[in-house]
């Protein structure tokens, strides 16, 4: 049996970095990794987005996804199994990266990162869409 | 497995479009079609007397803050906000003012204490002829004011009322050889007031409409000038008219023969928006899909797109395009919502034409088995958390 749901990662202290790990209890199917990214003005115009997917051997994926909106402005990535698009007008961003993970087992680590980011730079929204099913094979309580 | 169709209802214009799945479905998206009509809201330095009489008029004044397209009163139509500037005609084209004449047009405001200034016919050192929409905490009231041979005046007025919201049809009719002056509110007249015969000359017939900052913001749609006086029966024809939509009311205005017509919907070149597909899980995004491919559009014609696994394309013609977006296979549960989220969507802009395309296979699958066993790999959670 599999179930829907999504994931909130805290975000509430301002930073270039997100997390979320697999729980022990769950084997997750990603659909969507969604995150909302703010960014200040002075940035390297090589700024980007990254995803990492690690085990604890180390990590065993990278997918980037570029900045669309610029300075001094918003960009929404959503990193799904779909071909890579950006828009962007004045201060926002829209931005989708191609990503199709295998089934993640517990204590899988997710991790957004805004690389080459400057002091202000800060996720304000990280969430995981994902099926899941129970290690247990029970039925969530 | 059967595919089968959903057509979404059209957002008011200046919205996005948005579905959200019902309860106990299961949307399987095999594909999503739907058309979004852009539309520059700068309005154009001229605008367009339609009538071909060559009263075009001149957006004036462009230092002020806001003139701007707006949704039209009369539906399917633009108009314009008319408090924060000012558009004026030169001379015009033969005069209408030596005799009978009607001036109509459609205005709004939420605001009884909104001010307006509507068409003005100038002559001698004064204007001639000018027709308010005015406002006080009271209400509203409509007045002609006239100024003759010596630069005397006088003028009437409807008195104060209580201003209706939402699109207003007003109406003023000079009938010179009854000597009658007649206001229409919604098509309904207000008593017939009578005036002194005075000979009007005029060494100039410009027409000025816009409040020049003055007021809040209103909205001023389809200014209609005719050199006779409208009957009661027409006025009433006109009014039902502009209910119905742009065509209807363009049916009953041409016959009429107006002196001049503007319908205040002077549009700059057609811009194509950027699009993104937006699903949350009922409360929150969970993906934001954007088009692949950007156009400059120079056009005038609606953009039509589809979203569709598989891979993006783009292309335009002179009347409009088409884009194609690629995005993951989405199987949604009840709740979760689907819709547009456009960058830049302006007042004006307007999505139609809305179908979702979906695959039943899932949730037939579904029904045939107990409700907490699903199918492989795609699930529906019942219980409470999450989703």
């Amino acid at each position: 049996m599999s179930w829907l749901d999504t994931l909130d990662i805290d975000v509430t202290t301002p930073g270039a970095t997100f997390t979320a790990t697999v729980p022990g209890d769950r084997l997750w199917t990603i659909r969507t990794v969604y995150a909302v990214a703010q960014l200040d003005a002075g940035g390297a115009p090589s700024r980007y987005y990254q995803l990492e997917i690690a085990t604890s051997t180390g990590t065993v994926a990278l997918v980037a996804a570029p900045n669309a909106a610029g300075d001094s402005a918003q960009d929404e990535i959503t990193w799904a199994n779909c071909p890579a698009a950006s828009i962007a007008v004045t201060g926002v961003g829209v931005v989708v990266a191609p990503f199709s993970p295998p089934v993640l087992y517990p204590g899988y680590v997710l991790t957004g990162t805004i690389v080459n980011a400057v002091l202000g730079d800060a996720w304000t929204t990280a969430r995981v869409w994902y099926d899941y099913v129970l290690t247990s094979g029970g039925v969530p309580a | 497995m059967t595919l089968r169709t959903v057509a979404v209802a059209d957002p008011v214009p200046g919205t996005d479009w948005s579905y959200t799945v019902p309860g106990r479905y299961l949307l399987d998206i095999t594909g999503i079609t739907a058309t979004l009509r852009t539309i520059n809201t700068t309005l154009q330095t001229t605008m367009a007397d339609i009538t071909g009489n060559g009263n075009d008029g001149t957006h004036g004044n462009p230092s002020l803050v806001g003139l701007e397209l707006v949704p039209g009163l009369v539906p399917d139509d633009l108009a314009i906000e008319c408090t924060h500037n000012t558009i004026g005609t030169a001379p015009l084209v033969a005069d209408p003012v030596a005799g009978d004449f009607t001036i109509a047009l459609w205005i709004a405001s939420d605001d009884p204490d909104a001010f307006f200034n509507c068409p003005i016919f100038r002559g001698t050192v004064n204007p001639t002829v000018r027709f308010q929409v005015r406002g006080n905490a009271f209400g509203g009231f409509f007045q002609l004011t006239r100024v003759y041979a010596g630069a005397s005046s006088d003028f009437f007025t409807t008195g104060t009322m209580p201003f209706p919201s939402g699109p207003v049809f007003v109406v003023a009719v000079y009938d010179e050889a009854a000597n009658h002056v007649e206001f229409y509110l919604n098509g309904t007249a207000f008593p017939a007031q009578s005036y002194a015969a005075h000979p009007m000359t005029e060494t100039s017939d410009e027409v000025v409409f816009g409040t020049n900052g003055v007021g809040v913001t209103s909205t001023m749609d389809e200014v209609v000038v005719f050199d006779t006086a409208l009957s009661a029966a027409d006025v009433s024809a006109l009014y039902a008219a502009g209910l119905v939509d742009w065509a209807t009311w363009q049916g009953v205005v041409t016959p009429l023969a107006p002196f001049a017509w503007w319908p205040l919907d002077d549009s700059g070149a057609n811009t194509n928006d950027f699009v993104a597909l937006l699903v949350t899980n009922g409360a929150n995004p969970v993906a934001d899909i954007p088009q692949g491919s950007v156009d400059v559009y120079a056009g005038s014609g609606p953009w039509a797109y589809s979203w569709q696994p598989g891979l993006g394309a783009s292309s335009q013609s002179p009347n409009g395009g088409v884009t194609t977006v690629a995005i993951p296979r989405l199987v949604l549960p009840a709740g979760y919502t689907v819709g547009a989220h456009t960058l830049d969507l302006s007042a004006a802009d307007e999505w139609s034409d809305i179908t979702i395309w979906w695959d039943d296979a899932l949730m037939a699958a579904l029904d045939d088995y107990n409700p907490y066993i699903f199918p492989p790999s795609i699930s529906l959670k019942f219980l409470t958390q999450g989703g």
